[in-house]
């Protein structure tokens, strides 16, 4: 797996790192420190400073595996205007990359870039989640990156993965993402699947089971709750005050449908606690 | 290696993961058998050396775990890449213990595994000189 963590020079960008280093350690991940600054013609020492700050978190939970190999901010290269870079490979690989300008442009970029697989990163805990001075960063974030995305807004670790899935189409990496936040945060599973207001078809009946046997033959306890489509935006927002909020939003998933992008940012916005989007 | 073909097992219980990597690296030029069932993967071990076996962890009956140590027993040198949905720390220290050539976590990409078979390959091949 691939994970770039946006970070920042902020308190948030500080209160992630356990969780980041925590989920890169399990999954064995290639990890990427991805440090946003506004300017593009050096690289800013705060920066720098925060970023020897997160390097160590991660270090420290690395276990002495040998996962990855250190890497010195002295030898970080302008490999492109405003894009400076440091690499290294242990038995993953580990990098911290620098970019100034845009944010939303340069994260999604580096994602693009990194061919990722996961994007995290925090925020401020109002609702319009203030991200390196930009409002609504996380947000756009959330909606524009071809990966799935994780938004924490408290580093509290969740007791429960709330996973609302489009039972007739949810693909197989959503599924594996969610075993894997279920392994690393040791949570129960709550998934969510949709019902007409005419009540549940006998397929859509198949397929819940289906993934229901899926998380029990891997030991997962999980449990189905089904909602009806219309009152499922009023179910996510309740869900975000029992722990983590997972959404597909694939091209084909129905939930992609029902949630506008609007209601994306809306949910990010009222959690309390940690959203991921799966891609 | 048969005809300077590398040869590589997947053992998932998964079918979806087979049907996506198998196509895949038989374009590639690799020999590809898959399986779903730990046992069965054991006895055509026992019938045939892969130099290469990729993994799951977490199955009915053996586990990834025994199957690969019976693999690193069996032969050596074949290199073993772990594949798992479930992956802890401790696994990946137990796997790596085992002399597995890398672990990866689910989900990924298609590219980053087989970036990881090519390194594989590389070092088989220059095993294979010295």
């Amino acid at each position: 797996m691939r994970i770039i963590a946006a970070v920042d020079t902020k308190s948030y960008s500080d209160e992630i790192m356990d969780y980041v280093a925590r989920l890169a350690a399990n999954t064995w991940s290639d990890l990427t420190l991805l440090g946003i600054q506004s300017g593009n013609t050096k690289v800013e020492e705060n920066l720098i400073q925060a970023i020897v700050r997160y390097r160590n978190t991660i270090f420290e939970h690395e276990e002495d595996a040998g996962l990855y190999a250190p890497v010195s901010m002295t030898e970080l290269k302008e490999t492109a205007k405003g894009r400076w870079e440091v690499s290294s490979r242990a038995r993953k690989e580990f990098s911290v990359v620098i970019r100034g300008g845009d944010a939303r442009k340069e994260i999604l970029a580096e994602v693009a870039e990194r061919n990722a697989d996961l994007v995290i990163l925090g925020c401020t805990k109002g609702i319009d989640c203030i991200w390196e001075g930009e409002a609504y960063l996380p947000q756009k974030i959330a909606r524009d990156a071809p990966c799935s995305v994780l938004v924490i807004k408290s580093a509290r670790k969740p007791d429960q993965i709330v996973a609302f899935l489009d039972q007739t189409n949810v693909s197989q990496e959503s599924l594996e993402m969610i075993n894997q936040m279920v392994t690393v945060n040791n949570a129960g599973l709550k998934i969510v699947g949709l019902k007409t207001p005419k009540g549940v078809k006998g397929d859509v009946e198949k397929k819940m089971v289906e993934i229901l046997k899926y998380y029990n033959e891997r030991e997962i306890g999980a449990w189905i709750k089904l909602v009806d489509s219309e009152n499922l935006e009023e179910y996510v927002a309740q869900s975000t005050r029992e722990g983590m909020v997972a959404l597909w939003m694939g091209k084909e998933s129905i939930l992609s449908k029902i949630f506008s992008r609007g209601l994306i940012e809306k949910l990010i916005s009222n959690t309390q606690s940690s959203v991921l989007l799966l891609r | 290696m048969e005809n300077n073909k590398i040869s590589i097992l997947i053992l998932d219980d998964e079918p979806i993961v087979s049907k996506r990597l198998k196509p895949s690296l038989e374009k590639k030029g690799y020999l590809v058998e898959t399986f779903t069932e730990s046992e069965a993967a054991l006895k055509r071990v026992k019938e045939k050396k892969f130099d290469i076996v990729i993994t799951d962890l977490k199955m009915e009956g053996l586990s990834g775990m025994e199957f690969l140590t019976e693999v690193k027993k069996l032969y050596p040198d074949t290199e073993v890449i772990v594949i798992t949905g479930f992956a802890t720390m401790d696994t990946a220290k137990e796997s790596f213990q085992k002399g597995i050539f890398d672990f990866l976590a689910k989900p990924f990409k298609l590219g980053e595994i087989t970036a990881v078979i090519q390194r594989a390959e590389e070092k088989i091949r220059n095993n294979s000189q010295s």
